[in-house]
């Protein structure tokens, strides 16, 4: 049976363009986006590793090689049932810093164009047999069905259709961003097609060809050879090393890489794609033995790479050779078009652009698409053209196992990206090199040479043949011994940069730590920004991508805090990075948005992107990592519910930290605080804190704030914050600062209620005193007022009056200083000047009306002229508290002796008595509240600690001084009365 | 709160089913199974195997996601 050339030629025409169709449709939306998105497309989608070579070589390989034809598939399956250590963290790097392929990934992780330009170059040279292959395979199938040679022009209609798809729908956007959903879609399709191809060939080679199961198993046991056939050359032939070489093109192959990461919709499908695209596999290679053994069975006269058409060719439906056919069209043109989109993209960044980066006038964008669009047809007639020169009965396996021990060499670098930091770009180069060379020596020369492209005396493999050894196991295991000695030897020897380190840090699996941004964007806004980009990007361009940039990150065009512009930046970068490369991206920053160098960036600058970072990768993180980050969250956790204000600032007084205490405080919220500086938050905040900042005070106590009409008070610390980074700060150098604010409002509020009870208390036990002295001077005032009603004589009755005047005085100034001493006070409302010696007499005469202060011999020596400052009242509880606790202690005649003196700064009160004195374990807890030695109902407890508590309030201090037996002597010491303290006091 | 699986623990049992895979396709092992008398589909059957525990595997950590 042959088929005409037209019916092959317009069935293939009309299957690419129902691709054409599928793409379109995808592209428009009238596909759902999550059809696109589910797993299973992105799965089906991997197909695309499944090239005319599985479609059709994998018979011929399994008759010359047996099951090792397996070990092409095995190899994916461990590299897929690795994703988590592997692929996963491979697409997370992708995805992060906007890397569309293995040029990009080498080139970002290296910091090195050149490693970048020698990736993609080696890429071209061992991808191009592999694409003459696709086209090779198309026509020879087409020769096959018809029986004559198809003419060239055939070959040449095939790659200008894969031209015109590749860039219809592979090259419509510039950005890695926009994902191309219809390529996605028709690659899934290409698989689908090819698998279904596939098990419908190989249901027809068991019950059309061997009538069903039975017969097959029937010639199997009549024909062992078969089977041995397939078991022999596992365990003699180079079947570990097809593994491995597979392993490596699992994820490294360019077409592999741009599907499985370049491409990938959602982030959850590679963990199906784990096992399935392992199944897909498996599927598509289970027919391949009852088609070889049915190839057999017919004893068909053909090549064996090509019974997968053969036996449909004999005596099948007239449809499945053609449907055969159009599964390895599909082969073909879903190989040719990805791994084209992927090399173009490849060879924009790293050769074309770094060799001539377009004039700022033009449209880059427009310049970006053509040029890669131009790239691909480029591409895809180089393949053409070595189609034309390659030897065409080197075998389907042949070429495509030059481009598998290609993509190999990449492994070592693939180490470095991921597990070794100190792999440098020294050593990526030179091994990429020594494996390179072996590579060309011994696989791409006999090639060219088998092809007639170059003239040379070398034939390795004869010579290889003649040593007994297996080309493969030779070629891999040398090339790669070469290569990883080199990166290995070099990297050690050699140093990175600092941007290599950098690098190393972002890419490392260990260490998903997020690297801190260091120093300050000379811009300001992103204004300047866009600015700053015009002069390489273009103006429109520059405006855009600034833009974008906002728009990812959430800020708004005004944003001037340095902290975000640095976000800013590194975001433009990684958007750059995905049009035109990781390390012209890298350059073009570094020119045009130019980092202050002056400006030394503290660790606390990168706190916010940090966090941010961290909470990203949280899940990936494992060990070590995964507890600090535990234990980062704990503290952070901490630091945020304290009930006190938190406020940490970098050393430029930019804040990073802002609690929720101190958002309840202030009513700043913290992404108000955030980033900006101390002086320009919200008055009075900005003032306060900055003026703390600034100061030379680690403590500020007491400092009263008006907030909405109401006084607040409040007690404020602060700690320097030395920088891991700066470990010896030079002199003068700004550190962080943290700011506690502790606010003592209600605190304050509550101890005047309590010193306001303890004052009522005393008014209390004084109550008895003051009945009987104000009983006497009435008493006296009501005699004479009886003697009045008799008396005549005016000058008695003058005599009687003034008398009268005299005790109602003496009732008004017990009265008055009862009600001085009992009011409520507000909190440190009652600052001001007053005489000492004024207080002193007064609280003295309150004391002698107690029962206690008639007991004792009360004496004073106190100069009149010493003034102080402070809350008088409070001053006055002070000492009533003493001489009320000093009269208690006396015994009945006992003197109790009160002296105040100014000495140095300060002013002296001592309070001694000839009691019974303080035990000294007594001694230690007399200040605190509610101790008391006292009976019940005759102290509170609270006397002494308030006494304690408002003495500190005045920058005083109390001592005790006491002997058993002898007396007791309470010092106080406070300060005398300047303009410095009348200051203190004020704040 | 239902625990979720530790990502560590899910790196070292794909760590665990990958030496599996190895061991049972790149050991002398191989010879065990490449021998003349076993029906032509074990290795595809042993390859199942290996799929469906990192299919079991991936269902096991599915929450643990990027």
């Amino acid at each position: 049976m042959t088929y005409e050339l037209e019916i092959l030629f317009g069935a293939s025409l009309l299957y690419l363009l129902i691709l054409f169709l599928i793409a379109y449709i995808t592209d428009s939306g009238l596909i759902p986006d999550s059809w696109t998105s589910n797993p299973f497309v992105y799965v089906l989608s991997l197909g695309v590793y499944a090239t005319t070579w599985s479609y059709y070589g994998s018979v011929g390989f399994a008759q010359r090689e047996g099951f090792q034809f397996l070990a092409i598939y095995l190899g994916v399956t461990i590299a897929f049932l690795l994703t988590p250590v592997l692929l996963r963290p491979i697409l997370q790097l992708t995805r992060d810093y906007q890397l569309t392929s293995p040029a990009d990934l080498f080139a970002f992780r290296y910091r090195s164009q050149l490693a970048g330009a020698l990736v993609t170059l080696f890429m071209l040279v061992g991808t191009l047999p592999y694409i003459a292959l696709q086209i090779r395979a198309v026509t020879a199938s087409i020769r096959v069905l018809t029986q004559e040679v198809p003419p060239q022009l055939l070959a040449l209609g095939f790659c200008t259709m894969l031209i015109l798809f590749a860039i219809m729908f592979g090259a419509r956007h510039v950005s890695p961003r926009d994902k191309h959903r219809g390529l996605v879609a028709a690659m899934a399709f290409e698989s689908l097609v090819k698998l279904t191809v596939l098990l419908l060939v190989g249901g027809y080679a068991v019950f059309g060809v061997f009538s069903g199961p039975g017969e097959l198993s029937r010639w199997l046991t009549e024909h062992p050879e078969a089977t041995r056939a397939l078991y022999e050359p596992v365990r003699e032939g180079p079947w570990f090393t097809l593994i491995f070489l597979s392993f490596c093109a699992a994820f490294l192959l360019p077409r592999q890489f741009h599907m499985t990461f370049a491409e990938n919709l959602s982030l959850r499908s590679i963990r199906t794609a784990s096992w399935g695209f392992p199944l897909l596999l498996l599927l598509l290679n289970l027919a391949i033995p009852p088609i070889l053994w049915a190839g057999e069975y017919l004893q068909l006269d053909m090549d064996a790479d090509y019974f997968v058409l053969g036996i449909t060719l004999a005596g099948g439906p007239e449809w499945l050779p053609v449907l055969t056919f159009i599964g390895g069209v599909s082969a073909a043109s879903a190989m040719v078009i990805v791994t084209t989109l992927a090399l173009s993209s490849m060879s924009m960044n790293h050769l074309l652009l770094p060799a001539s980066y377009p004039d700022p006038k033009l449209d880059i964008y427009y310049w970006l698409l053509w040029g890669r669009r131009l790239l691909i047809a480029v591409i895809i007639m180089a393949g053409f053209v070595f189609y034309e020169l390659l030897e065409h009965n080197q075998g389907l396996v042949q070429l495509g196992l030059i481009s598998f021990v290609a993509v190999a060499q990449f492994l070592p670098g693939i180490i470095g990206v991921l597990y070794w930091r100190r792999a440098n770009r020294i050593g990526f180069i030179a091994g990429l090199l020594g494996g390179i060379s072996v590579w060309s020596m011994t696989l791409l020369l006999p090639v060219l040479k088998n092809s007639g492209i170059i003239e040379t005396s070398i034939d390795i493999p004869a010579l290889l043949q003649t040593a007994g050894q297996d080309q493969w196991q030779f070629v891999t295991f040398w090339s790669l011994a070469i290569n990883g000695l080199l990166f290995t030897v070099f990297s050690l020897i050699t140093r990175q940069t600092p941007e290599e380190q950098q690098a190393a840090r972002a890419c490392h699996m260990g260490n998903t730590m997020p690297v801190p941004l260091e120093g300050v964007v000379a811009a300001g806004s992103p204004d300047q920004f866009a600015q700053g980009l015009s002069s390489t990007l273009g103006q429109d361009a520059a405006q855009k991508e600034v833009a974008q940039a906002l728009e990812d990150l959430g800020m708004p065009w005004d944003e001037t805090r340095p902290s975000e512009l640095r976000r800013l930046r590194e975001r433009i970068e990684r958007n750059l990075s995905g049009m035109i490369g990781p390390q012209m991206a890298h350059m073009i920053i570094n020119q045009q948005l130019a980092m202050n160098r002056q400006a030394k960036t503290a660790l606390a600058n990168s706190i916010r992107y940090i966090e941010e970072r961290l909470e990203e990768s949280r899940s990936q993180m494992l060990g070590l990592n995964a507890d600090l980050d535990t234990l980062r969250r704990y503290h952070r956790q901490i630091l945020l519910d304290l009930p006190l204000g938190v406020c940490a600032v970098a050393p430029d007084h930019t804040v990073v930290i802002w609690n929720l205490a101190q958002e309840v405080i202030s009513g700043v919220e913290s992404r108000q605080a955030l980033g900006r500086k101390l002086n320009s938050l919200p008055p009075p905040w900005g003032e306060m804190l900055a003026g703390f900042a600034l100061s030379q005070d680690e403590h500020v106590p007491h400092m009263g704030v008006n907030l909405d009409g109401r006084k607040r008070w409040f007690n404020l610390h602060k700690a320097t914050i030395p920088d891991p980074d700066l470990m010896m700060p030079e002199a003068g150098h700004k550190t962080g600062l943290v700011i506690l604010l502790e606010d003592l409002t209600d605190l304050e509020t509550l101890e005047a209620e309590v010193a306001h009870s303890d004052r009522l208390a005393s008014i209390g036990r004084l109550a008895a005193g003051v009945a009987h002295e104000i009983g006497n001077p009435v008493t006296g005032i009501a005699s004479l007022a009886q003697n009045l009603r008799e008396e005549q004589e005016p000058k008695v009755i003058e005599e009687s009056i003034e008398a009268i005047l005299q005790q109602t005085r003496r009732i008004s100034g017990i009265v008055h200083s009862l009600m001085n001493y009992s009011r409520s006070g507000s909190v440190g409302a009652e600052y001001g000047t007053f005489n000492f010696r004024e207080i002193i007499d007064e609280s003295t005469s309150l004391v002698r009306l107690t029962r206690a202060g008639k007991q004792v011999d009360c004496s004073i020596s106190c100069p009149d002229e010493i003034m102080l400052i402070g809350d008088r009242q409070r001053l006055s509880q002070v000492l009533v508290n003493l001489l009320t606790n000093a009269c208690d202690a006396s015994f009945q005649g006992g003197k109790v002796e009160i002296f105040a003196f100014e000495e140095d700064n300060e002013v002296h009160l001592e309070v001694m008595d000839q009691g019974q004195g303080i035990p000294e374990e007594i001694q230690q807890s007399m200040f605190e509240p509610f101790f008391t030695t006292k009976q019940p109902g005759e102290g509170t407890g609270l006397g002494l600690s308030m006494a304690h508590k408002i003495i500190q309030e005045h920058n005083g201090r109390i001592e005790v001084d006491s002997i058993t037996g002898v007396g007791t002597r309470i010092a106080v010491h406070l300060p005398r009365h300047t303009d410095q303290q009348n200051h203190a006091l004020k704040r | 709160m239902p625990n979720r699986p530790d990502p560590e623990q899910q790196n070292e049992h794909t760590l665990l089913l990958a030496f599996f895979g190895i061991f049972l396709f790149g050991s002398p092992l191989t010879l065990l199974w490449a021998s003349d008398n076993n029906p032509w589909f074990l290795p595809y059957l042993l390859w199942l195997l290996v799929i469906l525990i990192g299919a079991l595997l991936s269902r096991h950590y599915r929450h643990h996601d990027l």
